[in-house]
């Protein structure tokens, strides 16, 4: 394991998921440092969304979730009763697989959790906009543009503004649910750029089932199979020399 | 096995809707017909032609609780999308009312409006009209509100969510502006269904106190404001 330099950012404690009757995370256990990416892998359907949407409080919107077990956020109980939900959303960003920029300007797509945190003057709102935007490396793309749609993006840049968007609701944590997804050959390595650059700031969690990806982007992984986490460690350990033998079937091919 | 347990528990919210409804309905028509709030006491027995100008001045004084009725199936509408869990037992017990009204046919309605009007309550009241306006437009515009929110990617409002908008920020900045257009042409529609009904009832008050065919012109401008309406609103939904 990575030596950690400072108190962990997350903290997951016997962390058990149902939907319903579906038992579909299984005591989880591990923590999550800052400045380091840390990514989970494993097949579809294994867990990887629903363990990240249960990271900032998405899972909140289904009926049928239930929950037991200890996650902690900077130290606090994130599924405490005196936790304010729409303060965590906005500590924990998430980058979804698909690019979803809202139905506005694309000024106005970053500026919006500037404005849902109280900023209103505007020269406030254009530095946000400006350094959310270079922060992704999109400005110089789009800086004559910021008052048109942003459907006319490519979808790589889209989830870049994506990202620009969550940057400026000055998270904490940066959650990357198969970001990749929809993009293709070309903008995928400047996502993954991305990741690299902001993993000197933030937390950043990114899930992918793309093994070779999450070598590349990661320092340290954790293999989620049916629900379990099955191996968790420095991603080197992880891809080279992997103490399960499921671990070891998924990231050499045999499985999945 | 879950099939079975699926099938018993909409029986029984189906069973629990239908006699509720039933029941209220009956207590509902029993106590509009006691109330006699009515604009011009005239005889009981007999039917004049100031009834027609009666309706035509209830209609005036609806105009205010028709657009009242509309914005409150809306509210509803967004209350149980965005508002309650699909799964919950309130929604199940609202849904089924909602669906077991909208399939009425509005000529059913408006015969039934006509039917009590005339043989029953050999009156006109705004209750009476009012209870037609509900079952003829609330059940339709709930129901179509419903599907335009529906519409909309849940991608959309979990995105907005995770950068910690509240509930209500989500259904104003996101939710409704998807759906306006769609809104807009659900509100036209059941101007259109009120405008019919409207003229059924007229038309049918009119051939009843005067005996003859010759209908109003109004009627007839109400028919074709109904079909105005509609085919305006149906391509504002066509445009999205």
């Amino acid at each position: 394991m990575q030596q950690p330099t400072n108190a962990p950012t997350l903290y997951l404690n016997g962390l058990n998921v149902w939907f319903g009757k579906n038992h579909v995370l299984k005591d989880l256990t591990f923590d999550v440092f800052p400045r380091q990416v840390t990514s989970f892998i494993g097949p579809s359907k294994c867990g990887k969304t629903a363990l990240v949407r249960c990271l900032n409080r998405l899972n909140d919107l289904k009926s049928d979730f239930r929950y037991s077990g200890e996650v902690q956020f900077n130290g606090e109980d994130l599924y405490s009763s005196k936790v304010n939900v729409i303060d965590i959303s906005q500590k924990i960003g998430m980058i979804f697989h698909k690019p979803i920029p809202f139905r506005r300007s694309i000024y106005e797509n970053v500026a919006y959790p500037a404005r849902l945190r109280g900023i209103k003057q505007s020269s406030e709102l254009d530095i946000i906009v400006e350094e959310c935007l270079r922060e992704v490396q999109l400005w110089d793309e789009v800086f004559n543009d910021l008052d048109t749609s942003p459907d006319i993006l490519t979808i790589g840049q889209q989830q870049q503004l994506c990202i620009a968007r969550a940057l400026a609701g000055n998270p904490d944590i940066l959650i990357f649910d198969e970001p990749c997804e929809q993009l293709d050959a070309t903008e995928t390595p400047k996502l993954e750029a991305t990741v690299q650059h902001l993993k000197s700031r933030y937390s950043l969690i990114f899930v992918t089932n793309k093994r070779r990806q999450a070598a590349r982007v990661s320092d340290v992984a954790g293999f989620l199979y049916n629900g379990e986490l099955i191996e968790f460690g420095h991603t080197e350990q992880i891809f080279t020399n992997p103490k399960d033998k499921l671990t070891e079937d998924y990231v050499t091919g045999r499985l999945g | 096995m879950n099939a079975n347990i699926m099938n018993r528990s909409e029986l029984i919210y189906h069973t629990i809707a239908i006699v509720t409804l039933a029941i209220f309905i009956i207590l509902l028509w029993n106590f509009t017909s006691d109330v006699s709030y009515v604009e011009d006491q005239t005889s009981s027995d007999v039917m004049t032609e100031e009834t027609v100008s009666t309706i035509y001045g209830l209609l005036y004084r609806m105009i205010p609780s028709f657009c009242g009725v509309i914005l409150f199936s809306i509210a509803i509408s967004f209350y149980l999308e965005e508002w309650l869990h699909q799964t919950s037992w309130q929604y199940q017990i609202i849904e089924r009312y909602i669906a077991i009204l909208a399939r009425v046919p509005s000529l059913v309605v408006g015969i039934l409006a006509v039917y009590f009007i005339l043989f029953h309550f050999q009156n006109i009241t705004y209750y009476s009209l009012l209870l037609t306006v509900v079952l003829l437009v609330m059940p339709f515009t709930i129901r179509s509100t419903q599907k335009a929110i529906q519409t909309v990617d849940m991608s959309v409002r979990e995105a907005a969510y995770a950068l910690g908008a509240t509930r209500w920020r989500v259904v104003t900045s996101h939710v409704f502006p998807h759906t306006f257009p769609k809104i807009l042409a659900v509100i036209g529609t059941a101007i259109s269904r009120i405008l019919a009904v409207a003229a059924l009832l007229v038309a049918g008050v009119w051939i009843y106190v005067s005996n003859s065919f010759n209908i109003p012109k109004s009627v007839i401008l109400m028919i074709t404001g109904a079909v105005i309406v509609s085919v305006l609103s149906s391509l504002l939904d066509w445009k999205k």
